[in-house]
């Protein structure tokens, strides 16, 4: 625990660095990058400390907090979602020291900035530590408020100001559903930590599904499912780069976290209560795969990349829950081990693909992918990175993403004729499969526009690659990527033992299929990399001209006459158009000298839409019954005193 | 005083107040008001032991209720030329009506409160309620500024009821304190109904918010 608390103390430090030395703020900003990198260092040192041997650590502080004795708690599944806060915090750090640096910001920007990003990891970390509701809350808040704080850090930007807005509403009506599940949990069962609260409450009892659902909602609105996740997508696209990884990779994280907390609450859950999570967890995927294609703002598609890998972990917790509900510890297994290791490779390429985005639109300012092009020519290692991350985060074979996506889809196979729930796996392994593909179609699209063809609306002169300090955590964290893609089994251990404090418990059923992935490719990536040189040497001497990408085979097509992002997605699109609110602009050539025309694709959000007007309709009956009740005519005021008057009046006579 | 001739002139109360809800005439209605404020403070005299303090403290309250503020009330009426109907928004037979059912609730209400014995053959609780609900009626029912401040006088009417009949201590000066509020009451009100008057032509505070935001 002892490192830890130097993490933490190193992470605070450097949140104040900046401000102290406002007069060398390149120095301070350097320092303090170093001061946080240090402390995540400690952090993950303590964190593969801790799984050699993964016994709860419980540390109770002899002075109280807000009238509850502060207690820190780090189990197996703190620990592991501690890897990826510090990982990607660190990262967004070296990031952030030539995206937001005083140069191109200003002195005053910088150092608000890096004191709100400090801030907002330590409280991350103080999160998945805290074991107090108070302090839990505390930590949640803390985290909620500063990471407002980073989304609208753009004064003059309106966009962001107005996204922060929504954030702000849709964050603390989760923290008033979470304060219902604390207040619960103490009313009515005493307690005051989370640990203590572990399988405590009766599934059949009344207020178990109160508190599961206040939760799962609490919780759930800061992860982003289905259909709580509005506020996500305009928040992540208008941050800052290395806050929208960070946001996107960690933040919607913490309430995974909290989800599993509040699973741990219960020691058998009811049945209905695992096919909920599953249900949400197939809409919120598909939803999120669908709607990202239509998007052409490639922070915005990003986002809602983010709310489908949030449907895939939810699949696993689903999967998790309806194996401990049946009894079923295979489905169990696999499942919380898929879930949570999805979330720690999301929190991987997530950012990665944030980052060579941020790059992307640092050397263009423009966030709109049709007017991308070419750029694979003038910034060639980004767009490798952001290969790597798209190809992890489509779950294509060697690398990581895959691996976890591997164990749903065992877990799901494995089950699918030995139990009771045949339909909702068969369901599930459709569903995660069609998120796949449509993710696939849905990189091919933005890697295809952004980084092939021509430029389409941008000059590529004088472009050049982005700084060092952009590219190294890029790098590192593909690195990580692949060894994780490559050696999953790396990561068996720590699986293993999030899953046992999940109650899974028979020792021959185990995560060795990592192992067996890791051999398998063992034999095919040299035989995959025989044929693909073979058939190189093949293809490279028979074929010399070059072509661009998205040319129609014309040699030298003029910038416009190529495939655009809207038009590779407009085909998908047809099928689910349904799914949107949007106006399409399609046209059919006719005659033999056709007029000139236009293709335009505007798709909106139905399930936003639809909260849209949810809210109209409240706002607007609001406003009519303020109308009526406080309509400024003053003896209606008397009349309103005369009644309660009155209705006291008989109510202390029938007392 | 014995105790059924006291209740019968707290009945008057209530009847002026009928008096006032059912007239049209504004200066008859203050009048009236002016009326019962006297009644009351006599009622009031009469009913304990008094001593010197206490009895001049008792001539200045009947100065300021039955002289001061009907004649302020009277001249703005008069100043500012305010038609002398009421304007009713409810009219004057409803109005009586509900006024009547309030002084039913009245009497109900007051024997389900926990009173002391010696009060409970006295109306003086029932009569309380009745004039206080009458007043606010007054208010809700009549358009006008100065029936407002008429509605407000007869509530002040019901709170002393309560509290110079009710209890034995030195009441009297709260009394004054509360009466000194509605001095200071009418006096605005008075300031406020010269300034509109001199600026719009209609004083109905009904739609003083309207006339406000045009």
């Amino acid at each position: 625990m002892i490192l830890l608390y130097f993490s933490l103390f190193f992470i605070f430090i450097s949140a104040f660095i900046p401000i102290f030395f406002r007069n060398h703020i390149a120095m301070s900003e350097k320092l303090g990058a170093l001061l946080h990198i240090i402390g995540a260092l400690f952090g993950l040192g303590f964190v593969i400390n801790f799984f050699q041997n993964p016994i709860a650590l419980h540390v109770t502080f002899p002075f109280s907090l807000l009238g509850q004795t502060l207690v820190l708690h780090c189990d197996a599944l703190s620990a592991f979602f501690l890897l990826s806060i510090l990982l990607i915090s660190s990262a967004s750090c070296l990031y952030g020291l030539s995206y937001y640096s005083y140069e191109h910001r200003g002195v005053r920007a910088s150092w608000y900035y890096r004191l709100l990003f400090g801030l907002f990891t330590f409280s991350m970390v103080l999160l998945v530590i805290s074991d107090s509701f108070m302090l839990f809350l505390l930590a949640w808040e803390m985290m909620s408020l500063l990471a407002y704080g980073l989304i609208s850090i753009d004064e003059d930007d309106k966009e962001a100001n107005e996204a922060g807005f929504i954030y702000i509403i849709a964050t603390h009506t989760g923290v008033i559903a979470l304060l219902g599940v604390f207040g619960l949990l103490y009313t009515y069962f005493g307690v005051t930590t989370l640990s203590a609260s572990w399988h405590i409450i009766d599934q059949n009892s009344s207020v178990a599904s109160i508190i599961f659902l206040l939760g799962l909602f609490g919780f759930g609105l800061k992860a982003g499912i289905f259909p709580l996740y509005f506020w996500l997508p305009s928040a992540h696209a208008n941050a800052p780069v290395s806050v929208s990884a960070l946001l996107s990779g960690v933040m919607i994280k913490m309430g995974i976290f909290g989800i599993l907390r509040i699973c741990l609450l219960f020691a058998q859950p009811p049945h209905w209560w695992g096919w909920l999570l599953f249900i949400i967890g197939i809409i919120s995927g598909l939803l999120g795969v669908i709607y990202a294609i239509a998007q052409h703002d490639i922070k915005r598609l990003l986002a809602y990349h983010s709310i489908e890998n949030i449907g895939i972990i939810m699949i696993g917790i689903g999967m998790a829950m309806l194996g401990q509900s049946y009894g079923n510890q295979s489905l169990m297994l696999f499942g919380i081990a898929g879930a949570v290791f999805h979330v720690l490779n999301h929190s991987l390429f997530k950012p990665l693909l944030f980052y060579s985005a941020g790059s992307v639109i640092e050397a263009f300012h423009t966030r709109n992918i049709a007017a991308f092009g070419g750029i694979l020519r003038v910034m060639p290692y980004t767009a490798l990175f952001f290969l790597i991350g798209a190809v992890a985060i489509v779950g294509i074979a060697p690398l990581n993403g895959f691996a976890s996506e591997w164990l749903l889809y065992l877990g799901m196979f494995k089950n699918i004729f030995a139990s009771q729930q045949m339909i909702i796996l068969l369901l599930g392994i459709l569903g995660l499969a069609t998120i796949g593909t449509l993710a696939l179609a849905c990189f091919i699209k933005v890697f295809g526009a952004t980084f092939l063809g021509t430029p389409r609306d941008i000059s590529l002169e004088g472009i050049h690659e982005s700084s060092r300090w952009m590219l190294l955590p890029m790098g590192v964290i593909a690195f990580i990527c692949i060894v994780l893609g490559l050696m999953p089994f790396l990561m068996m251990q720590m699986l293993f033992s999030v899953a046992v404090l999940f109650g899974v418990s028979t020792p021959e059923i185990s995560l060795l299929a990592l192992q067996d992935l890791s051999e398998a490719y063992l034999y095919i990536l040299p035989l995959a990399v025989v044929v693909i040189t073979v058939l190189w040497l093949k293809l490279s001497k028979k074929s010399s001209k070059c072509v661009g990408t998205w040319g129609c085979g014309y040699h030298a097509p003029p910038k416009r006459a190529q495939y655009t992002a809207g038009s590779l997605a407009q085909m998908l699109l047809e099928y689910y158009g349904w799914m949107f609110k949007g106006k399409r602009h399609l046209f059919e050539i006719s005659g033999l000298f056709p007029k000139s025309l236009n293709f335009h694709l505007h798709f909106d959000d139905k399930n936003i839409a639809a909260l849209n007007f949810m809210g109209l309709a409240i706002q607007s009956f609001a406003n009519r019954l303020r109308a009526f009740v406080h309509n400024g005519y003053m003896g209606l005021y008397v009349l309103y005193i005369l009644a309660t008057l009155i209705v006291m009046l008989l109510y202390v006579s029938f007392l | 005083m014995n105790i059924s001739l006291m209740n019968s002139f707290l009945l008057i109360t209530v009847l002026i107040n009928m008096y006032v809800m059912g007239s049209n005439r504004i200066i008859s209605a203050i009048r009236a008001i002016a009326f019962q404020g006297v009644l009351l403070v006599l009622l009031a005299f009469l009913s304990k032991e008094t001593n010197n303090t206490e009895a001049l403290l008792f001539s200045i309250i009947i100065v300021i209720k039955g002289f001061v503020m009907p004649y302020l009330l009277i001249r703005v009426v008069r100043k500012v030329s305010i038609d002398q109907e009421m304007r009713p928004l409810i009219g004057y037979t409803p109005t009586l009506l509900i006024y009547g059912l309030c002084v039913i609730f009245s009497f109900y209400i007051a024997t389900t409160l926990p009173l002391l014995s010696e009060h409970k053959e006295s109306i003086i609780v029932p009569i309380f309620f009745a004039t206080l609900l009458g007043g606010m009626l007054l208010v809700i029912a009549r358009q006008k500024a100065v029936t407002h401040v008429i509605g407000y006088l007869i509530m002040e009417n019901a709170v002393f009821i309560l509290s110079s009949m009710l209890t034995d201590s030195m009441t009297f000066l709260t009394e004054i304190g509360v009466l000194l509020d509605a001095l200071a009451g009418v006096f605005i009100m008075g300031v406020v109904l010269n300034h509109i008057a001199s600026i719009f032509d209609d004083e109905d505070s009904g739609k003083l918010l309207t006339m406000l935001k045009e």
